[in-house]
């Protein structure tokens, strides 16, 4: 699968939709840059390390109870990750809850869906979710840029407006975080049909 | 329990705690299956039974199994394998049963819902009893399957007019959904 080529028509929809899939569990934490870098980190350790291991246990598994398996793994990556959390960032821990153990379940949809090429070498599939990954940590960032701004009129924690700055306080809710989000990606939206168009005339 | 709780705990549910308005979690059937309502009734009945049981039975494994055993971390694990398992004797019944308009259970899509775990997590974390956990967890599915039939009605009057092109598809659908979240953070201030 070749989705995420920008010169293949099938980005557009496909792939953000995958995305938004990476996005949704965590859309509500994502209220400051610091949280979304962290976020973004955890997301690409749990894909990656569940990409690679699943790739070396598929080969000893019988292929009827290979999914199941599967689940099992990376759920038990996540547990592992949330464990070595807790051990040694008890506040970030505390303040993400019960929407870290839903980054394991996205990962195993986007497994199945996004990233199942069987005929892909594993530095192949590698390749693929590091992009994944990172494209989402970028939006996850991105998001929680703007949220920052509008909710609290500052980034990284230092304030850019001065005292005079009443903050949108709808930034920091929930449904702040879906209007955002729905903004953010119709602006991707213009920007992947510009480098389309501009692709397909280079091709010309 | 007394009426007048049981009446709190059923508002709070639906509509204050509404799991995609106010937590967002599972937002994957609405933008996959939420484009008639019928389809979208089918699943969200689906997903409340498939909450309802498996809440019920994590909620005897965590009171019999993990807090005594003191082994708390692996809920996640343990409570996946019972989603796995609620969905494959649901399926296994609604075959039996023939039951034609049951086929959204297929096991990977009730999981990778996250709707059904977050749920599970969300009344381990609030330490309820057994009857509380029960309507808690029926009543948060009713919430998911009124929000579905919300996004679904918006989504079929939304194919009737012009979006402009940057916003089609899913960008106009969450922007949407995020005006009808504000209007369900106006049932914050009922306790």
């Amino acid at each position: 699968m070749n989705n995420l080529d920008f010169s293949e028509k099938k980005f557009e929809y496909k792939s953000l939709f995958f995305l938004i899939i990476g996005l949704c569990p965590t859309l509500v934490i994502t209220t400051s840059i610091f949280n979304s870098i962290i976020l973004g980190i955890l997301i690409c350790t749990v894909i990656l390390l569940s990409n690679i291991i699943t790739n070396i246990v598929d080969r000893f598994i019988p292929i009827k109870i290979k999914s199941i398996i599967n689940i099992l793994l990376i759920m038990g990556i996540t547990t592992i990750i949330l464990m070595i959390l807790e051990a040694f960032f008890l506040s970030t821990y505390k303040a993400f809850s019960i929407y870290l153990p839903l980054i394991g379940i996205n990962s195993i949809f986007m497994r199945n869906n996004l990233i199942f090429s069987k005929k892909d070498s594993l530095i192949e599939s590698l390749k693929h979710e590091l992009i994944i990954g990172f494209s989402l940590t970028a939006l996850l960032v991105f998001i929680g840029f703007v949220r920052e701004l509008l909710g609290n009129g500052s980034i990284f924690g230092i304030s850019i407006f001065g005292s005079g700055f009443m903050p949108v306080l709808i930034g920091l809710s929930p449904a702040g975080a879906l209007i955002i989000t729905g903004f953010i990606l119709a602006l991707l939206n213009v920007i992947i049909k510009k480098i389309i168009a501009k692709n397909n005339k280079e091709a010309k | 329990m007394n009426f007048e709780k049981l009446i709190i705990l059923i508002l709070s549910s639906i509509f204050i705690n509404n799991i995609i308005f106010t937590k967002i979690i599972g937002l994957l059937a609405f933008f996959e299956e939420t484009k008639r309502i019928k389809s979208a009734f089918s699943i969200g009945i689906t997903t409340t039974i498939v909450i309802t049981f498996s809440s019920v039975i994590s909620w005897i494994v965590n009171k019999s199994l993990l807090i005594p055993f003191n082994i708390e971390p692996l809920e996640t694990i343990l409570y996946v394998v019972i989603i796995i398992f609620v969905g494959f004797i649901l399926n296994k019944v609604a075959r039996i049963l023939k039951l034609t308009h049951y086929s959204p259970l297929s096991d990977i899509g009730i999981i990778a819902n996250s709707t059904v775990l977050g749920v599970i997590l969300i009344n381990t974390q609030n330490n309820l009893n057994f009857i509380e956990n029960l309507m808690t967890s029926l009543f948060l599915g009713i919430g998911y399957l009124l929000a579905l039939l919300i996004s679904a009605g918006i989504n079929e009057r939304l194919e009737e007019t012009e979006v402009p092109e940057a916003f089609k598809g899913i960008p106009i659908s969450m922007i949407s959904m995020g005006i009808v979240a504000m209007i369900f953070m106006g049932f914050f201030g009922i306790k």
